[in-house]
């Protein structure tokens, strides 16, 4: 099943292979391409050289080409203000500065920035024909609101025929631009209209449904799905936005996947979102990103379900949290072990693992999903195993299966955060990555040297002789000295000649030999009582 | 460092936000503050330089007309990011776009890069006299920020009867019987009345909650209407019009514009125009919704006025 199939059937509510995956690429295409929003929102061949990167890098089942809601309004004489890293915004309303409803044309298809648009979805199509082509129209009611400002919302009352007048005028934009989309070969209209999140659903039905529903009805006439995209607040309305016939509904973070879901499909409606656009795609990490899709997949479902960003994305969304999410869409093994780990945050007690691996074994603990049922563990496990023996009885492993409490525990503690993984001593060594043989056997020996090292520098000792400097003390330090220089010993040697001293070591007569063995019991900690008690006993 | 007091400043456009800032701006105990100014709306005009001296604040604009709430998410945590980064300031003053939700932008604050390192100390909503009673059920923001809000200024009131006052008030406080309400006229507020605002810490959705206060219901109306039961409707439900407008056919000859603020009726017959859509709006309030629609449509179905 190629890409634009899986999204076409799922906007249809029919059976798909997995859930498609739609990354709204609007400006944030330009950061891809080192282009600011700007320069890359006027240009052509910025467009697409920032969407053939986008579908190298996401691996998308469906792309939307361009996402800025003023192209209709520049053309209609909406001032712009353009922005390095977000898409322009309109800061002058033509209706309030004097202009009617009746001297305002509906925009052509050479016209403003349009023109570019309908050139980038044929180009684009024609590169990636198994990619669904979303065209974004700017939906009736933003529209109106980039004309008439927010005074609008007062019009409602003061004077609603004009709220109407203006309404059927934005229709009819959207219809005319979306004919020129469709014909441009977009496989789906997108009509984005997230200011309706602002009323309620007595005048979203008042002011907005019947002119929605004549750009859907068009769409889906003309043979295209069309999809109501809002963000915002707008739980209120998803039952009127359904009453409006689109093919699907697309939604932001605001609103419970959930929630739309089961109004959704009741109407054969489908419905995609939400990942969340700015504390979790792009301020979060990775790992946030792989809980939230796996939290949208959960609510979503498989049937008629779109994985999509709840809006444009974020001119500097991190591309690795974006490509966080293909591993999990695709591949249902990776979707299960995130599951799984997030489970790690329940895990209430966690185990004091800052003493872990000072024994005298090197252990390797393997954290795994289950390796009998997943191959990724198993050859993981098999790599140790087989590496384990040459060791001799000095390196012991252990796996710990992620699904039994008691190691979700133990793996919790050790800070392990992705599966497979290998951790030496509890130091998280090798993450999702079967280590090669040598290197294994590299990594456990240098284990090996670092603690026969430590072993050295805690062993440490010094011998004292104690002697007033007659024939016999003479003798004895001499021998001393040899038997330090035939066993190539570093042990400290340390005469001591003054008497007043002697007395400190206990001793009476002379010549003496005290030796004084060194242990390190503790280093940058403050060891309780009760553990300094155990080691003063053991002296 | 200590967490920076950011005052926020809500309200519908035209409420006198700017006013209200810039009026913030000329009390010493705000002049003589560091300062950073965030400024987030469209088309509007700019604040009075002219009352601060140069170089003791810095201004912020967030993109201008970020009608959309992701761009204004990403602007807002940058802006506030480089205000802490590079200004250090004492105190940061935010005017908020009319359609604003306070919970989304105090939401904002708690995202790790801004968390500790700015507190809301006062959550201010401005409302315009004039146009509150219109535009409150129409635009979800407009209650929300009401709700949210600390203290409520109540500006222009000079533009407007005491009667009107009074419902405003009324409407006010039922939809937050917390917040200190205090009419005012060109935003002229005294700073200890900021200073005496204690910020609520409030979560979740007040919308949903909240009792249906105001509703607005639009009726269209085909033919003559009896004009004798229009006005004994509006004299029944006198208490529970706050605005009324539109356009009907009492008799054959003219169709008469119709129109009630402030409790008063206005009347005036106008050329008839075959394509004047007849009908009207009512801003209704203190009665379900369902009960003042079934007034309507009997006053609508009375038998007509007797005519030579």
């Amino acid at each position: 099943m190629t890409g634009k199939e899986r999204v076409l059937k799922a906007m249809r509510c029919e059976k798909v292979d997995r859930v498609p995956w739609v990354p709204f690429v609007g400006c944030h295409g330009g950061s891809l391409i080192n282009a600011s929003a700007s320069d890359y929102l006027k240009s052509e061949d910025k467009i697409i050289a920032g969407l053939q990167q986008a579908i190298k890098l996401y691996k998308p089942d469906g792309i939307s080409v361009m996402f800025d809601l003023q192209i209709e309004a520049e053309i209609l004489g909406c001032e712009l203000m353009w922005a390095d890293d977000n898409p322009p915004a309109v800061c002058t309303h033509p209706l309030n500065e004097g202009k009617k409803i009746a001297d305002l044309k509906i925009p052509g298809p050479g016209d403003g920035r349009i023109k570019a648009v309908i050139n980038v979805i044929q180009k684009i199509k024609k590169s990636n024909p198994e990619v669904a082509i979303y065209g974004l129209i700017t939906g009736p009611f933003t529209l109106a609101l980039h004309l008439a400002g927010t005074e609008l919302f007062m019009k409602m009352f003061d004077d609603p025929g004009f709220v109407h007048d203006l309404m059927k005028f934005c229709r009819d934009v959207s219809m005319a631009i979306s004919d020129y989309y469709v014909e441009a070969g977009a496989d789906i209209i997108a009509v984005v209209d997230p200011m309706t999140s602002q009323i309620g659903p007595d005048d979203f039905r008042r002011f907005i449904s019947p002119y929605l529903t004549t750009v859907f009805q068009q769409i889906r006439e003309g043979g295209t799905l069309g999809s109501l995209f809002v963000c915002g607040h707008a739980q209120q309305n998803i039952e009127a936005m359904s009453e409006c016939k689109p093919d699907n509904i697309s939604v932001d973070e605001n609103i419970g996947l959930d929630f739309v879901r089961d109004i959704c499909l009741k109407k054969k409606i489908s419905f995609g979102g939400n990942l969340q656009l700015t504390t979790t795609l792009l301020l979060g990490t990775v790992e946030d990103v792989q809980q939230n899709v796996v939290h949208c997949l959960e609510a979503g479902g498989e049937r008629g379900f779109i994985l999509a960003p709840g809006c444009d994305l974020p001119y500097s969304t991190p591309v690795e949290n974006l490509q966080a999410v293909i591993p999990i869409i695709t591949d249902p093994y990776q979707l299960e072990i995130i599951k799984t780990m997030e489970m790690t945050k329940t895990a209430k007690e966690l185990l004091d693992m800052g003493e872990y691996g000072k024994m005298d074994k090197v252990i390797v603990d393997i954290v795994t999903l289950d390796s009998e049922s997943c191959a990724p563990c198993q050859y993981m496990v098999e790599s140790v195993k087989a590496v384990a023996p040459e060791f001799e009885g000095i390196v012991e492993w252990r796996e710990h299966k992620i699904k039994d409490p008691d190691s979700l525990t133990f793996v919790t503690s050790l800070m392990v955060r992705n599966i497979p993984t290998i951790c030496i001593d509890g130091q998280i060594t090798f993450v999702s990555k079967i280590p090669p043989r040598d290197e294994l056997i590299a990594v456990i020996q240098k284990r090996i040297n670092e603690k026969m090292k430590l072993r050295i520098r805690e062993n440490r000792g010094t011998i004292y002789i104690l002697g007033c400097g007659n024939e016999d003390c003479d003798a004895v330090k001499l021998n001393v000295t040899r038997a330090l220089k035939e066993l190539g010993s570093d042990v400290q040697l340390n005469y001591i000649a003054d008497e007043s001293k002697f007395i400190d070591f206990g001793i009476t007569l002379t010549p003496a030999i005290i030796i004084e063995k060194r242990t390190v019991k503790s280093m940058g900690t403050v060891p309780t009582v009760e553990v300094i008690k155990e080691w003063i006993k053991d002296m | 460092m200590n967490s920076i007091p950011i005052i926020l400043i809500t309200g519908y456009l035209g409420a006198g936000k700017t006013t209200l800032m810039n009026h913030l701006l000329t009390l010493p105990e705000v002049f003589e503050k560091k300062l950073a100014l965030i400024i987030n709306e469209f088309g509007k005009l700019g604040i009075d330089g002219s009352l601060v001296k140069p170089g003791d604040y810095s201004k912020f604009e967030l993109n201008k007309g970020s009608l959309f709430c992701i761009c204004l998410k990403t602007d807002f945590i940058k802006t506030l990011e480089k205000v802490f980064n590079d200004i250090k300031p004492d105190l940061v003053i935010i005017e908020a776009t009319g359609i604003a939700e306070t919970s989304d932008l105090e939401d904002l604050l708690k995202v790790p890069v801004l968390e500790d390192k700015f507190h809301v100390s006062a959550n201010i909503c401005i409302i315009d006299s004039l146009n509150f009673v219109k535009v409150l059920p129409y635009l979800k923001a407009v209650k929300s920020q009401i709700q949210w809000a600390d203290a409520i200024i109540i500006n222009k009131t000079d533009l407007i009867p005491d009667t009107e006052l009074c419902n405003i008030q009324d409407l006010v406080k039922s939809m937050n019987d917390e917040a200190p309400q205090l009419p005012v006229t060109m935003g002229k507020i005294p700073f200890d009345f900021i200073s005496s605002i204690n910020h609520r810490q409030l979560s979740g959705s007040l919308i949903k909650s909240a009792p249906e206060s105001v509703f607005s219901l639009s009726f269209q109306t085909d033919g003559i209407i009896s004009r004798t039961a229009f006005m004994n409707f509006l004299k029944q439900n006198q208490k529970n019009i706050l605005r009324l407008k539109g356009y009907l056919r009492f008799d054959k000859k003219a169709i008469t514009f119709v129109e009630i603020v402030h409790e008063k009726l206005f009347e005036n017959r106008v050329e008839s125009q075959s394509n004047q859509n007849l009908g009207f709006t009512v801003i209704g309030w203190q009665v379900a919704k369902e009960q003042f629609q079934n007034h309507v449509q009997d006053m609508l179905l009375s038998p007509l006025d007797f005519r030579k």
